[in-house]
C-alpha cells in the first residue's frame, strides 16, 4: 500500500493491517519525521516497524530516527537486494514481537482467570462446602452462577437413576424461583418437563442430554448460531413463559474430569452490563462456570458422603439392656462353680506373682 | 512365666480359629514360642488352619482329658506347615475330630481342674512363652475355666445386634473373674463402617480396650480356612491389623 504523506499513512495504518512501513523523510503534509513521532506516540501503531528511507545528505539525522524509534533505515538511492535483507530482518523481529506480544496477552487473560478462581470462585467453593443442607447448596450455586456471568436465568438439573429431575429454577426478569422444597406444580419449571430420561434420550441432540451423559460443556447462541442442537426444551421454556432466550450454557455438573456427572447446570441470557441486552457467554465466563459446577459437584459429594456416613455410624447403634445383662451375668456368677473358680484364679495369680 | 491368652466370643462363627491361627503366626515370627490349644471339643476346627491332617494326630486333648496320655503326647509342631519360615515355634494341642468321642465328651463331660493341670505342664514342658486358648463359644464350665486362668482375655465380637447383649454379659463375667487384661476385637466389620468410629463407639459401650477392628476381607473368604492369612499375604492391609493385635498382646 502507498501512502503520498505522513497523513494518509496514519491514516491507512490505523484502518487495516499494517506489518511494516517504508518511511520516506521529504514528503508533502507530514514529514517523516513527523510520522515516525506519530507512529511511536499511538498505543495502537507504535509496535508497528518502520524503516527510514534516508538520503545521503539526510544522514545526520539518521540518528534521530533511530533514536525515535525507527527500526532500521536505508540509504536513497537502495539497493534491491539490501531493500529485501532489511524487509525481511524487520519482519521477522515484528513476528517475534507479536508472538510475544500474544503470549503476553495469553499471561494477562490466565492472571485474570486466576483472580476470578482465587478472588470469585474459590470463595464460594468454601461457602458451598460448608453448606449444612442440600436445597442451599443447590439454591446457593445456581444463585452464584447466574452472578458470575451476569446470567438472566438457571436451572440445576440432578441426574438420578438415568434420570435428569429439575430441582431449582431461577429468572431474573421473570422473577421466579422454584425449587425442590417449594409446593409448587411441576408446570412451574416453565415448559421444561420435570423428569428427563437419559435411556430412552439415547442418541439425542438435547445439549442438557448431552451434557450429562457425555460430560460435554455446549455453549450456544441460540440465535446467530443454534447449530444441531435440539433446542426443543428451550423452545418450550420460551412459548410457555412468553421468554426469549438469546445464549445458553449447559454444564456438566461434576467434581472432576475423571468423576461421574451428578447434574447439570444450565445458565440462559448473558446479560450486558451496560445495557442489559442478551449476549453470548463468553469463553472466560463458561470456564469459571466449569469450575463453579465442580466445587459444586464436590459440595454436594462431600455432603451426601457426610450424611451417608451419619447413617452408618447411626447403624452402629449398640443397645444393651442393662436389666437383662444383670440377670444373666447374676445366673453365671452366683453358682458354686463359679466361686470356687474365682478362688482358685486367684491364688492362682497370687501364686505366679 | 507364659502368658495365658484366651480368645473367646459369645456366639459362634465369629471368626475366633482365624483370628488365633493368625496372632499365633504373628507372635512365633517375633520369635516366641507359642502353644495353640483347641478346647472347642465340640466343633473343633484350627487344625485344618495349620494342615494338620486328621490322620496324623494320634492323641488329641480328648486322650489326654480321659488319662490316655500325657499333653505332651497331644502336642503338634506346625511351625513348618505356617506357609513361612518364622524364628519362633507353634505347636497344637488339637481336639478329637471323631464324632463318636466328642458325643461322648459332651455326655460326660471332663475334668476341669485335670485340664489346668495340663495347661500348666504344657508350658513348661515346651517352654512356651505364650499359650493361646481357642475356646468354645458361650459361658459353659470349661469355656470360664479358660478365662480364669488367662492373663489376658482376647474377646471377639462382630458389629451385629446379635452379639452386643452377648458380649456384655461375657465382659462382666470377665470383670468378675478378676482378668488382669481384657481385650475386645470387632471381626468382619463391614467395608461401610468407618473403623475409627466403630473403635471408639465400641471401647465407649463397654468401657474397655479395643485392640483392633477387622474389616471384612474377601480375600480372607476366599482362602477359606485352607492356611494361615497373615503367611500367605505378608504384605496385606489385613496382615498388619493382625500384626498390631499380635503386637498389644505381646505388650504388657
Amino acid at each position: 500500500m502507498v501512502a503520498h504523506h505522513g497523513k494518509q499513512a496514519l491514516e491507512i495504518a490505523a484502518a487495516k493491517e499494517i506489518d511494516l512501513v517504508l518511511l520516506d523523510v521529504m514528503m508533502p503534509v507530514m514529514d517523516g519525521y513527523e510520522t515516525l513521532a506519530r507512529f511511536k506516540a499511538s498505543e495502537e501503531l507504535r509496535h508497528i516497524p518502520i524503516i527510514m528511507l534516508t538520503s545521503l545528505d539526510e544522514q545526520g539525522s539518521l540518528a534521530t530516527c533511530i533514536e525515535a524509534g525507527a527500526e532500521d533505515h536505508l540509504p536513497k538511492p537502495f539497493d534491491p537486494v539490501l531493500l529485501r535483507a532489511r524487509l525481511s530482518g524487520s519482519l521477522e523481529r515484528k513476528r517475534s514481537r507479536d508472538r510475544e506480544r500474544e503470549y503476553l496477552a495469553q499471561i494477562v487473560a490466565e492472571k485474570r482467570r486466576a483472580d476470578d478462581l482465587i478472588h470469585g470462585v474459590i470463595p464460594i467453593g468454601v461457602a458451598l462446602a460448608g453448606e449444612r443442607n442440600e436445597a442451599r447448596i443447590l439454591a446457593r450455586t445456581l444463585i452464584e452462577a447466574r452472578r458470575f456471568c451476569g446470567a438472566d436465568g438457571g436451572m440445576l438439573q440432578l441426574l438420578e437413576n438415568d434420570e435428569l429431575i429439575v430441582v431449582q429454577m431461577q429468572c431474573e426478569s421473570m422473577q421466579q424461583s422454584v425449587s425442590p422444597t417449594a409446593t409448587r406444580p411441576p408446570s412451574a419449571s416453565g415448559g421444561v418437563p420435570q423428569r428427563v430420561n437419559l435411556k430412552d434420550e439415547g442418541k439425542s441432540r438435547r445439549p442438557e442430554v448431552m451434557a450429562a451423559s457425555q460430560g460435554l460443556t455446549i455453549n450456544i447462541d441460540v440465535v446467530s448460531d443454534p447449530a444441531d442442537y435440539d433446542l426443543s426444551a428451550v423452545r418450550a421454556f420460551d412459548q410457555s413463559n412468553a421468554y426469549r432466550t438469546r445464549s445458553i450454557v449447559f454444564v456438566p455438573l461434576r467434581a472432576s474430569a475423571e468423576s461421574d456427572v451428578s447434574g447439570v447446570l444450565q445458565l440462559w441470557n448473558a446479560t450486558r452490563p451496560t445495557d442489559g441486552a442478551a449476549i453470548p457467554f463468553t469463553t472466560t465466563s463458561v470456564e469459571m462456570l466449569q469450575s463453579l459446577s465442580s466445587l459444586a459437584a464436590a459440595a454436594l459429594q462431600a455432603y451426601r458422603r457426610e450424611r451417608e456416613l451419619r447413617h452408618r455410624i447411626r447403624r452402629l447403634e449398640i443397645k444393651i439392656d442393662e436389666r437383662e445383662r444383670g440377670t444373666e451375668v447374676a445366673q453365671i456368677t452366683e453358682t458354686d462353680y463359679f466361686k470356687r473358680l474365682r478362688k482358685q484364679a486367684r491364688e492362682l495369680r497370687k501364686r505366679s506373682s | 512365666m507364659a502368658d495365658i491368652v484366651s480368645i473367646h466370643s459369645f456366639r459362634g462363627g465369629t471368626g475366633k480359629s482365624n483370628t488365633t491361627a493368625n496372632i499365633a503366626a504373628m507372635l512365633a515370627a517375633s520369635g516366641h514360642r507359642v502353644g495353640v490349644i483347641d478346647t472347642d471339643i465340640q466343633s473343633p476346627g484350627i487344625h485344618v488352619l495349620f494342615a494338620l491332617d486328621p490322620s496324623e494326630v494320634t492323641y488329641s486333648l480328648n486322650d489326654f482329658l480321659w488319662e490316655r496320655c500325657s499333653i505332651r503326647d497331644a502336642a503338634y509342631d506346625v511351625t513348618g506347615r505356617l506357609g513361612q519360615p518364622v524364628s519362633g515355634e507353634v505347636h497344637l494341642i488339637p481336639s478329637s475330630l471323631r464324632t463318636g468321642e466328642i458325643t461322648r465328651i459332651l455326655r460326660d463331660g471332663y475334668d476341669v481342674s485335670l485340664l489346668n493341670d495340663g495347661l500348666q505342664t504344657l508350658i513348661s514342658e515346651l517352654s512356651l512363652d505364650y499359650l493361646l486358648i481357642d475356646t468354645h463359644p458361650g459361658l459353659n464350665e470349661e469355656t470360664l475355666l479358660s478365662i480364669a486362668i488367662s492373663d489376658t482375655l482376647v474377646l471377639l465380637m462382630r458389629p451385629d445386634h446379635q452379639d452386643y447383649q452377648g458380649t456384655s454379659v461375657t465382659v462382666e463375667v470377665a470383670r468378675s473373674l478378676e482378668v488382669p487384661r481384657l481385650l475386645l476385637v470387632v471381626n468382619n466389620t463391614p467395608a461401610a463402617f468407618d473403623v475409627a468410629e466403630v473403635e471408639a463407639r465400641v471401647s465407649q459401650t463397654y468401657q474397655c480396650e479395643v485392640a483392633a477392628v477387622i474389616q471384612h476381607c474377601e480375600e480372607l473368604m476366599t482362602l477359606a480356612s485352607a492356611g494361615v492369612f497373615s503367611m500367605r499375604y505378608p504384605g496385606h492391609m489385613l496382615t498388619e491389623t493382625y500384626r498390631r493385635l499380635a503386637a498389644r498382646i505381646e505388650n504388657r
